[in-house]
């Protein structure tokens, strides 16, 4: 059969096709599968026939506009974030427990280390911090200052939120990166910020700001320093596989790791999100007592730390 | 034959070829996307410098927004942001399916990486080492920019006299000038009557002549009379 003769044939059946796939409804007389099916037949013919290069690709075209309608995935928002924070999220936490372990130990532990050190000599914080950092931290801290006694206008915890957000996801995907590094990088980041917070924290008991310290990290704390800490975990996993990639070549071992470990970063990206706003709308008012912020704060301190070391029942 | 084409098997068993996007048009489709987010980006600055602090704040918000999830939501509800669609460009996964938002959102959350050390550089690299043009998000979240072409009409010539000729062609000759007729339509008649000229000896005239009896040999090839 000419060329010709197998347009004319087959014309009109390419050009129900077409409407068929560009109709948004789908109706029940037409069957796009079966329709479909003789396309790919129709293709091959063509291709087989040596037909010209034009009608080729145009039943190409057709048919790739055949196989987005029927093999479209959906283009749900939020039941796949819930099935993540429900099931995704702890499942790869748990499949992880050993490094997010891990990692809350280093952190913490070395935190403590630098408290003890810097509580028992307070001159230590000169060595980490410039002094023009310590006399800013503790402007900020400062119990006497007024600025405590009057709520904050409600405008600057919109900038401070956008401050927050930005600088909290670059610490993540830094860990992140930093795990192509032989996850020295993500151990980097994890051991400089336990660093930093334990000099920090010590230092500001020894001047004796504690109240407004403590009352204004402790419940976003619970969410930003978890995130980091598992966000560092995550880029240790990759680090891991880096070293010890078992049966695949190395840059295998890192390509299945690096999926493996997306949800940890995702989680960990959801947190921040959480704890910028906590910190920008909740920790800086001046409105909640202490008391109050301390007991919500315990709460989500114990809630995060369930969520994230309790074993997940279905791990896949 | 030599291209860039990327063979997609159907579970039907049959090939569809995607062509992927190279760096260049990809480049341009990005600078077209920062002139319109560097344009809202200003005229948000505009409207809120009136508002005080609270302007900086909605400003930084807005800012976020842009710079993470303008590209999500263009190609989620779109196939592309404005930029791609400029240049006929699409995002789809690696099986050719039209993008969601967890594939969505990896491509652009790995912007972050592709970007460094700066201006794209590690992007860069990486998509001059694939294949399929894949910057370092495209790998992770698989997905690829490919070209959406339309289903064009198969293009009619038309002839006026029938063709005489009773050379022996080989089926890549036979098909190369199927082509040439099919496509005579986007060529301008000089460069028709260049390209015939080379077939001087084969046909024996040059010029109108020429792309005339070609088109002839094409209709009598494809069953046209």
């Amino acid at each position: 059969m000419r060329q010709n003769d197998f347009i004319q044939l087959k014309q009109q059946e390419w050009q129900r096709f077409r409407e068929t796939v560009e109709s948004s409804e789908a109706s029940d007389e037409d069957d796009l599968p079966k329709m479909f099916r003789q396309l790919t037949h129709d293709l091959a013919i063509a291709k087989s026939r040596h037909y010209s290069p034009a009608l080729v690709s145009h039943l190409n075209q057709l048919l790739l506009l055949g196989q987005q309608k029927l093999y479209k995935p959906h283009n749900h928002i939020l039941m796949p974030l819930m099935a993540f924070v429900t099931q995704t999220f702890p499942a790869q936490l748990t499949e992880f427990r050993w490094y997010v372990m891990w990692a809350h130990i280093l952190f913490y532990g070395v935190a403590l280390v630098f408290f003890g050190i810097t509580f028992f000599d307070p001159e230590f914080v000169r060595n980490v911090l410039p002094n023009a950092q310590v006399v800013q931290l503790e402007e900020m801290y400062d119990v006497t200052a007024p600025r405590f006694e009057e709520e904050r206008a409600s405008d600057n915890d919109f900038v401070m939120f956008g401050y927050y957000i930005f600088n909290n996801i670059s610490i993540a995907f830094q860990s992140f990166v930093g795990g192509l590094l032989l996850g020295f990088g993500a151990l980097y980041i994890l051991l400089f910020n336990a660093l930093y917070f334990g000099v920090v924290s010590a230092h500001i008991v020894n001047i004796g700001y504690q109240t407004t310290f403590f009352s204004f990290v402790i419940t976003h704390g619970a969410f930003e320093l978890t995130a980091i800490v598992i966000s560092a975990a995550a880029g240790s996993v990759i680090g891991f596989s880096l070293l010890s990639p078992k049966k695949l070549s190395r840059i295998n071992a890192m390509k299945a790791s690096a999926r493996k470990v997306f949800p940890l970063i995702f989680g960990s990206f959801l947190m921040l999100v959480i704890a910028a706003f906590i910190e920008a709308f909740w920790s800086s008012s001046a409105s909640i007592p202490n008391g109050v912020k301390y007991l919500v704060g315990g709460f989500c301190w114990i809630w995060v730390l369930l969520y994230v070391f309790k074993r997940s029942s279905n791990e896949n | 034959m030599i291209d860039n084409r990327y063979a997609l098997e159907t579970p039907e068993g049959i090939d569809i070829m995607l062509t992927p996007a190279g760096i260049g048009v990809r480049t341009m489709a990005f600078v077209i996307d920062l002139i319109i987010r560097g344009a809202i980006l200003f005229a948000a600055s505009m409207a809120l410098q009136f508002t005080g602090n609270m302007g900086d704040g909605l400003f930084l918000i807005l800012l976020f927004c842009i710079e993470w999830f303008y590209p999500v939501l263009f190609e989620i509800y779109r196939g592309a942001t404005p930029g791609k669609k400029h240049y006929g460009l699409v995002v789809v996964y690696d099986n050719g399916l039209p993008i969601t938002l967890p594939g969505s959102m990896l491509r652009n959350l790995f912007r972050s990486i592709d970007i460094l050390p700066f201006a794209y550089l590690s992007g860069f690299i990486a998509i001059l080492c694939s294949k399929q043009f894949k910057r370092i998000g495209d790998h992770v979240a698989a997905t690829m920019v490919v070209y959406q072409e339309t289903p064009s009409k198969v293009e009619h010539f038309t002839v006026d006299e029938l063709p005489q000729t009773t050379l022996s062609l080989t089926l890549e000759e036979q098909q190369i000038i199927v082509a040439y007729a099919e496509r005579s339509h986007s060529f301008s008649q000089e460069r028709l009557q260049e390209l015939a000229n080379q077939l001087e000896p084969m046909l024996e005239c040059r010029g109108k002549e020429a792309v005339i009896k070609l088109k002839a040999m094409a209709a009598g090839l494809v069953g046209k009379a």
